[in-house]
């Protein structure tokens, strides 16, 4: 495969929740949404609850299907894949972090952190390898056999950040990030997340403007619509 | 601006795969664990529901067993040939069943053969018998055998004390000396009072006056060869029963017209090649069925209609209720479950992954009942018998076999996959993007 300067692109998405059920009444979520995020570029998508932030994280994460439009990640057209070959494209190329973390509870930090290597077949000592070496370096190496009950708020945001990394994906989506937290924390978090993710692409989605400091660029929805793009420093 | 990603491992050596079915696993397991955590009360008790129902298989299917062991035969006989329709009754003594015909000649043709010992044909029937001059009349069940030159066992009655052959018959004639010998049982002595030695009189009359009247009539005079003590755990150990020369108990009984048994019973040389045996004993009579004496329980149980009814319904109750609180209890579970399994998606734990973690969670839970069923089966199953033997039974009404524990494991695992298409259509239809907000 060809390496692509676009590591994302949205061309006229459209997505309404209630489509072909028996209610007759539909929500559009998405309306002729395009944009373009490039290999290892930090997007902010802000927006206000409702604005259908979450909804476009879903669908670049294959976990959707837009009504319309059509989503290419990494090169590849997922409107044009078969369900299960999205969850193998999220399962080799793409990291979700979540707003209320979604660790399972009776796992330790270290293994929450490799489950996602599980269905890739590596082996149990490797996978313990590399999430200790994710969670050196989300700083969590002193927590690594605790289970998510044992971690404050923001530990366990750095635990689910480091398992989105820990299949060493090109793409990371954050879905409200920093919604659990404190400010202060919240805004670590984000840098964490920016500083660990590295040179891969990040799109995070958040209604907290103030922790878009971290990002290269800003992309505002608003009733599902995109309304201005820019530079962080545009909105000041 | 679209293409096929590379999909790493994707089609990776065997290794990769074996590893991630072992991962897959121990995420069940933990998933089993991290239930036991998070709704104790609803687990265990999901548990002792399938232990309690196992426990029930396991005593119920060894009291079948017992029963069926109970009306085992005592015969040394390792091919039977039964007729058709006639049952799957392994004792010799089952009575009005259809009968086989032309007996002395069939059988003395299985008898020549180089591999067969002997080859006896049993005619069962109850008859009235009497101590000559006593009024103490009983029945019994009669059994006319053809004893072969080297004594065998029937019925837990050794043919020893009568003479080889059947004289009386007499190629078909009837018309050959009868012996009068006749072998009772401790119990059948005890009912009549007879001792060694004893004239007999024997017939079909209800009335002793009637049995004597019926025997004089006909100058039949027979005698006590020998009482002897039998296993109780044959039929015969708790029924009065004779034994005689098959065509003297014919002529009694009127089967002599056709010359009439019950069935044949083959032993062979050497013990225990009967395959050759099962298959001439066949061609003997191509509309009888043939059945061999293999051991084991299931092959007990099977031989016994009352046994094998008692324990297929005991079986397929076990599983339907089983079924039911697997089905229950694990739709439950993956519904409080909904987060985690969306989250597995989310990761990229393909559908069959997601899946085959349910199936194996509720695959375990259901062996966990299963173990813990046989334990208590076990302990059951001593319970019935302390208080059967301590009320009503002089001795073990259930048995217990290592083999059991198979079955009542394989029985719970048919269940719980039974069980399984519920829970997994709820994972299936388990909404990602709802469940992750």
């Amino acid at each position: 495969m060809e390496p692509s300067s676009v590591a994302v692109g949205c061309e006229r998405v459209t997505h309404e929740y209630g489509t072909g059920s028996t209610v007759s009444r539909t929500v559009t979520a998405l309306r002729d949404v395009s944009f373009e995020v490039a290999t290892g570029e930090v997007v902010g998508l802000v927006g206000p609850s409702g604005s259908g932030k979450s909804t476009a994280l879903h669908i670049i994460g294959g976990l959707l299907e837009p009504n319309n439009g059509t989503v290419d990640v990494l090169g590849t057209d997922l409107t044009a894949l078969s369900g299960a070959k999205r969850t193998r494209l999220r399962r080799d190329h793409i990291g979700f972090v979540f707003q209320q973390f979604h660790l399972l509870p009776a796992l330790s930090a270290r293994d929450n952190v490799a489950l996602p290597l599980i269905e890739r077949g590596v082996s149990r000592r490797e996978r313990q390898r590399r999430a200790a070496e994710l969670l050196e370096q989300v700083g969590l190496d002193d927590r690594m056999d605790h289970l998510p009950s044992e971690l404050s708020g923001g530990e366990q945001q750095r635990v689910a950040i480091a398992r989105a990394l820990v299949a060493d994906p090109e793409v990371v989506l954050a879905d409200e990030p920093t919604g659990e937290l404190d400010t202060g924390t919240g805004a670590r978090v984000l840098e964490l997340l920016v500083d660990v993710a590295d040179e891969r692409t990040v799109l995070i989605a958040t209604h907290d403007e103030r922790a878009m400091a971290v990002t290269d660029r800003v992309l505002r929805l608003l009733d599902g619509e995109m309304r201005q793009a820019g530079q962080f420093s545009d909105e000041q | 601006m679209s293409g096929d990603l590379p999909e790493r491992n994707r089609d990776g050596p065997r290794g990769r795969r074996i590893r991630r079915w072992i991962g897959l696993f121990r995420v069940a397991i933990y998933r089993l664990v991290s239930r036991l955590r998070q709704v104790p009360k609803q687990t265990v008790v999901t548990v002792a529901l399938i232990a309690v129902t196992i426990a029930l298989l396991v005593i119920v299917t060894g009291i079948a067993a017992g029963i069926a062991a109970d009306s085992a035969d005592e015969s040394e006989a390792d091919v039977r040939i039964v007729p058709v329709g006639g049952g799957t009754l392994s004792s010799v003594i089952d009575v009005e069943n259809a009968r086989l015909g032309n007996v002395h000649e069939t059988s003395a043709t299985l008898d020549e053969r180089e591999d067969v010992a002997s080859a006896t044909p049993v005619f069962v029937e109850a008859l009235r018998i009497q101590v000559d001059g006593s009024d103490e009349t009983e029945t019994v069940l009669a059994m006319g055998v053809v004893p072969p030159a080297e004594p065998i066992t029937i019925e837990g009655l050794s043919t020893a004390p009568l003479e080889p052959g059947d004289p009386h018959f007499a190629n078909g004639t009837y018309d050959g000396t009868r012996t009068g010998e006749v072998v009772l049982t401790d119990e059948a002595a005890a009912a009549i009072n007879a001792s060694e030695g004893d004239s007999l009189e024997i017939g079909r009359s209800t009335t002793a006056a009637t049995l004597r009247q019926e025997n004089s009539g006909g100058s039949l005079e027979y005698t006590t060869t020998a009482i002897e003590d039998t296993e109780t755990n044959s039929v015969s150990g708790e029924l009065p029963l004779v034994m005689l020369h098959l065509s003297e108990l014919q002529s009694i009984s009127g089967a002599d017209d056709d010359d009439l048994a019950d069935q044949v019973l083959v032993k062979t040389d050497p013990d225990p090649s009967t395959a050759a045996v099962e298959s001439a004993a066949a061609d003997t009579y191509p509309n009888a069925t043939v059945q061999t004496g293999d051991d084991g329980q299931v092959e007990l149980i099977r031989s016994n209609d009352f046994a094998l009814a008692t324990s297929l319904v005991a079986m397929i109750v076990a599983v339907v209720i089983c079924s039911l609180f697997i089905a229950t209890s694990a739709a439950l579970t993956v519904d409080k479950d909904r987060q985690t399994i969306a989250v597995f998606a989310a990761i990229g734990f393909s559908a069959r992954s997601r899946l085959a973690i349910v199936a194996v969670t509720t695959l375990s839970l259901t062996l966990a009942g299963a173990l813990v069923g046989i334990v208590l089966g076990t302990i059951g199953t001593a319970v019935t018998n302390y208080v059967a033997t301590a009320t009503v039974a002089p001795e073990p009404i259930a048995t217990l076999r290592p083999t059991f524990g198979l079955y009542a494991i394989a029985v719970a695992l048919v269940a719980g996959v039974l069980a399984l298409p519920y829970p997994l259509y709820l994972v299936a239809r388990t909404n990602v993007v709802t469940e992750l907000g």
